[in-house]
């Protein structure tokens, strides 16, 4: 149903053919232009160069647009720090999600305000130096909003239209309080959103936004209630959020800035919707459900939506997430909130904390504002083949599960050495920044960190990891197909005896060449993980308890936390290389299992099959998260009640314990469509993994990959 | 619950046989012959081997399997003796490549019932079992006994049908069934008579012996461009929707050719020049039928 203005469809249109990805550029101000003094300390230095930045970015506002602020630096895009030269580029922040509804409330006022007092009470001179970094970045926004007053001054003296006069006053009054102030109003609220979040783009930054509607939501309903703004208005305020955010979506001719083949749209810009707050409180309202229209609406794939579901969670918010599912994209995946604060508070996360959960992204959790975040992916299916490839074969299962896990226990162990050998992991005082190399200090950053409270509170960078939490999480690639290889092999040689372990070695490293009748055999006499069988799911629950234990033990590292994660986030691609045939008779090479999801013309059985063989794994052991991708056929739209069923799988999914769910509706023959004659379908968005993409923009690989996942599941 | 039944298939997350997810059970055997049919193995009420010989990757395990010896391999021709085979289905056991599959088994309703259990949570007030075919109808005890397993488990119960059966069969069946799926592929009886092999009479009989008890119904007609669907055919089933008490809702199944290649797996010629419905018919067919 077409909720939004012909205007603000235009507009969409206009962002997502590139329009404003073709006017991003090097604005040519580098950190020398400073002149600054050798000894001019990192933080003030930082700060300045955020001054700087806020000076000389281009400024761009069209008469129709309804929030101010843009990104217009290319280094940003390209994940670095404006002012840095190629030669000596400087990494911005991602993965991670600032506590804009802390900067929101307070208003920069508020922010210097607070950061003053504190500079009044430590005298360490790091901090001191941190905190005037700080004030600096605050001073910046200043400058940068002053611009666009400027500007806007100037376009309304000089507009032709009333509309357009009224519409760019109405922004320009708004600017003149906010971010600089509290706002008083849905307007003002979500205009400072977007300049807190916009500026810190400027800067090369790619924070999550959180909880969208917690932050605005109370805004909204207080207008609502005094009769100052409807919800049509508050929709197209909040497009033109999700609009404004596309500015970076460089349309099918910009693929020469596409460092990554992973989709034009993947700058880690997570948003939650529902659940509860700090204080137990529904999260669920207005802005929920507008959000939810536009993203139908618009179909933009940046940001992904998670939606935090539990037994609280209503019936209407539930049939809306199906039916915003069912138009495919799978821009909107959901939690199980209960599970996950309950997997948080067991790491040793307060309740509070836990409660305000979000994500770097994609779906890793971390806690906003409070988490520096890195995680450590690795393909554990190569511990497998070092452990059936051995010299000595083993001679049971026992043995050959022993020898893997004893592999495993290696393989992680170089991941925890690598965390116990970055520098200052293990500090004690989270404010401490002596030790850094002057390199590091000199790159920390200044502008995430002032929208990170624990930051300000540590007079700490986010950088030298000033946060409350370090999070350094463990992921798990391959253990499905681990799984399902120890499932082959159990049955079929171990107890079928249809022959030897070192036969099957031999088979398996010629690629079952000359084996086809058993190869077919081995694929299609079991059931394997992803079709409700208990003793497939069952070794897959073993191995992840058992791996999980191993990896995500406590390093004694202070404030670092080591949360295990399954993913694989397209890396099948790339682990791909390196697998040879496995047991379960797949090929060497092959694209194998994503994420938790089963692995590709294995599962066989219907979705709530696949549901409840997810479902058996006990995900404790999986606090930073464990993503299952369903893909759906298009043809589900035309089920009479579809949003119906889809509510209902939704809901029993959180009771039967999953954890996260992302569900795409896709049509194999519109992908190879797509593929083939990409300007036919340049908006077409499929889930990939923690994000979506619009197919046009990804490279023939990972299409590939799609195209084989989403067709074997049709089958 | 010893009772059984011959099945040819379970089918778990089903969204098009009635309300919800639902777990349909499709019974073998039935009355109707439909030349369109498009699940040809459910026909006959004993097992049948399907093969699919472009799945034949010609490696033998079936001929050295089957106790009758009617599968003969050359390097490029597998042949099925169907007169010599049993339906035992241990060539479809030991064919991997999934050239060979079994129609047909002996359940326990209490098995179906299990198996049906594995979704419970997804129903939620709104799902349940189907039973479907083949002709439920044609296997009443066991159609009893699943009905009422799931209504003991609060499942919402379906049964789609021809209608081809006992009046006391409808009868038994009638407390236990939430929603009636009643098939109606033509008024006319001669029509009905050559294209199902049996007239209608019983058929409507039943249908409106089901209206009169207040059942839950939806016609469902399997439509085929130039077999059933002249104006005056759809115009009778529109008249005979009006005047049943509750004004059933009429769902039009278009004709699709998946039957014809299980068709062929059986070895029987499948409806030769049967066409596919365009978007044409079906626009006249919804507007005759008013829906």
């Amino acid at each position: 149903m077409k909720k939004l203005s012909k205007e603000t469809i235009d507009l969409a249109h206009r962002y997502l053919t590139g329009e404003y990805y073709n006017r991003l550029s090097d604005m040519g101000f580098r950190v020398a232009d400073l002149n600054l003094a050798p000894d001019c300390p990192p933080a003030s230095a930082r700060g300045k160069l955020a001054i700087l930045t806020a000076e000389k970015s281009a400024i761009h506002i069209l008469p129709e647009e309804r929030l101010a602020g843009n990104a217009s630096n290319i280094q940003a895009l390209l994940h670095r720090v404006p002012g840095y030269p190629d030669e000596e580029p400087a990494s911005s922040i991602s993965h991670t999600t600032a506590d804009f509804g802390d900067a929101v409330s307070k208003g920069l006022k508020g922010l210097a305000a607070e950061i003053t007092a504190r500079m009044a009470n430590d005298p360490d001179p790091f901090h001191q130096d941190f905190f005037t970094g700080l004030l600096c970045t605050i001073e910046a926004m200043r400058i940068w909003t002053a611009r666009y007053c400027v500007r806007l001054q100037e376009m309304i003296s000089s507009a032709q239209y009333s509309s357009c006069r009224e519409n760019l006053s109405a922004v320009l009054a708004r600017l003149r309080t906010v971010p600089e102030n509290p706002p008083e109003t849905f307007a003002e609220a979500i205009q400072s959103f977007w300049s807190f979040f916009e500026f810190q783009r400027v800067c090369g930054n790619w924070s999550g936004l959180g909880r969208f509607d917690e932050i605005l939501g109370p805004y909204l309903a207080a207008d609502l209630d005094k009769g100052l703004i409807t919800l049509d208005e508050a929709r197209e305020l909040i497009a033109h959020f999700w609009i404004k955010g596309s500015e970076w979506c460089f349309g099918l001719r910009g693929k020469q800035h596409a460092a990554p083949g992973s989709g034009d749209a993947q700058f880690y810009q997570n948003i939650i919707l529902g659940g509860i707050g700090k204080d137990d409180q529904n999260i669920e309202n207005d802005v929920t459900f507008l959000v939810l229209d536009v993203i139908e609406e618009l179909h933009i794939s940046d940001y992904p939506v998670t939606v935090r579901l539990n037994s609280r969670t209503s019936e209407k918010l539930l049939k809306r997430v199906a039916e915003v599912q069912l138009a495919g994209g799978g821009i909107v995946s959901v939690y199980n909130e209960p599970l996950i604060i309950r997997n948080l508070q067991q790491m040793g996360i307060p309740e509070s904390d836990a409660r305000s959960f979000t994500n770097d992204g994609c779906w890793e959790i971390i806690i906003p504002g409070q988490t520096n975040f890195n995680y450590t992916p690795k393909d554990y299916l190569i511990a497998f083949q070092e452990a059936l490839f051995a010299e000595k074969t083993p001679e049971s299962y026992g043995e050959l599960y022993a020898n893997f896990m004893e592999c495993f226990r290696k393989s992680v162990s170089e991941v925890h050495q690598n965390i116990r050998n970055t520098p200052l992991k293990d500090k004690k005082n989270p404010g401490d920044c002596s030790p850094f190399s002057p390199d590091r200090l000199r790159k920390s950053d200044v502008v995430i960190s002032l929208l990170m409270p624990s930051c300000r509170l540590s007079g700490c960078s986010y950088n030298l990891y000033g946060t409350k939490y370090v999070f350094e999480a463990i992921h798990l690639a391959g253990l499905v197909d681990v799984a399902n290889s120890l499932h082959a092999i159990r049955e079929n040689v171990f107890k079928k005896q249809l022959l030897t372990l070192k036969e099957l070695v031999h088979i398996l490293k010629n690629d079952w060449q000359g084996f086809e009748a058993l190869r077919l055999r081995f694929a299609n006499s079991l059931s394997y993980y992803g079709n409700d069988d208990p003793d497939a799911d069952g070794i897959l629950r073993q191995l992840l308890a058992d791996c999980s234990a191993i990896a995500g033990k406590d390093l004694k590292l202070a404030n670092v936390f080591t949360p295990v994660g399954v993913s694989t986030f397209g890396r099948e691609i790339e682990y791909a290389k390196n697998r040879m045939a496995t047991a379960f008779g797949k090929h060497a090479h092959e694209f194998l299992a994503p994420n938790l999801s089963p692995t590709p013309g294995t599962d066989k059985s219907p979705l709530t099959a696949l549901l409840n063989s997810y479902c058996r794994m006990d995900f404790s052991c999986t606090p930073n998260g464990c993503p299952l991708d369903v893909r759906l056929c298009a043809g589900i739209r035309k089920v009479s009640g579809a949003a119906d069923v889809l509510a209902q799988l939704l809901r029993t999914f959180v009771e039967k314990g999953g954890l996260y769910l992302q569900i795409d509706v896709v049509d194999p023959d519109i992908l190879r469509a797509a593929k083939k004659d990409p300007d036919r379908f340049p908006n077409l968005v499929v889930r990939i993994s923690g994000w979506s993409a619009r197919f046009a923009s990804l490279d023939e690989k990972w299409q590939d990959m799609i195209i084989n996942r989403t067709s074997l599941e049709m089958l | 619950m010893n009772i059984s039944g011959m099945i040819f298939d379970l089918a778990r997350f089903s969204l098009h046989d009635g309300p919800g997810i639902r777990s349909v059970i499709f019974m073998k055997g039935c009355p109707l012959h439909c030349i369109w049919c498009h699940n040809p193995e459910s026909i006959s009420a004993h097992p049948e081997i399907l093969f699919a010989r472009e799945k034949c990757i010609n490696c033998r395990a079936c001929s050295q399997i089957c106790p009758q010896n009617a599968h003969t391999l050359s390097p490029d021709r597998h042949e099925l003796n169907r007169n010599l085979c049993l339906a035992c289905g241990k060539c479809a056991s030991g064919c991997f490549a999934g050239a060979l599959t079994l129609a047909g088994k002996r359940r326990s309703a209490a098995s179906i019932l299990e198996e049906a259990a594995k979704d419970a949570d997804y129903y939620g007030k709104t799902g349940g079992i189907t039973l479907s075919g083949g002709e439920p109808l044609a296997q009443p005890d066991f159609s009893a006994a699943l009905l009422d397993g799931a209504r003991k488990r609060s499942w919402t119960t379906a049964v789609e049908t021809c209608g081809m059966a006992h009046r006391q069969v409808i009868e038994q069946l009638l407390p236990l069934t939430d929603f009636w799926l009643f098939d109606i592929k033509a008024i006319d009886p001669l029509k009905h008579q050559k294209f199902t092999g049996r007239s209608n009479e019983i058929i409507l009989e039943n249908l409106r012996f089901l209206d009169a008890r207040n059942a839950n119904i939806e016609l469902h007609c399997p439509l085929i461009p130039g077999l059933n669907d002249s104006n005056d055919d759809l115009l009778a089933i529109r008249s005979l929707a009006d005047s049943l008490r509750r004004k059933p809702e009429i769902i039009i199944k278009p004709f699709h050719p998946f039957g014809r290649g299980k068709l062929l797996q059986l070895d029987t010629m499948p409806l030769e020049n049967a066409p596919i419905p365009e978007e044409k018919d079906i626009l006249r067919w919804k507007k005759l039928l008013r829906i």
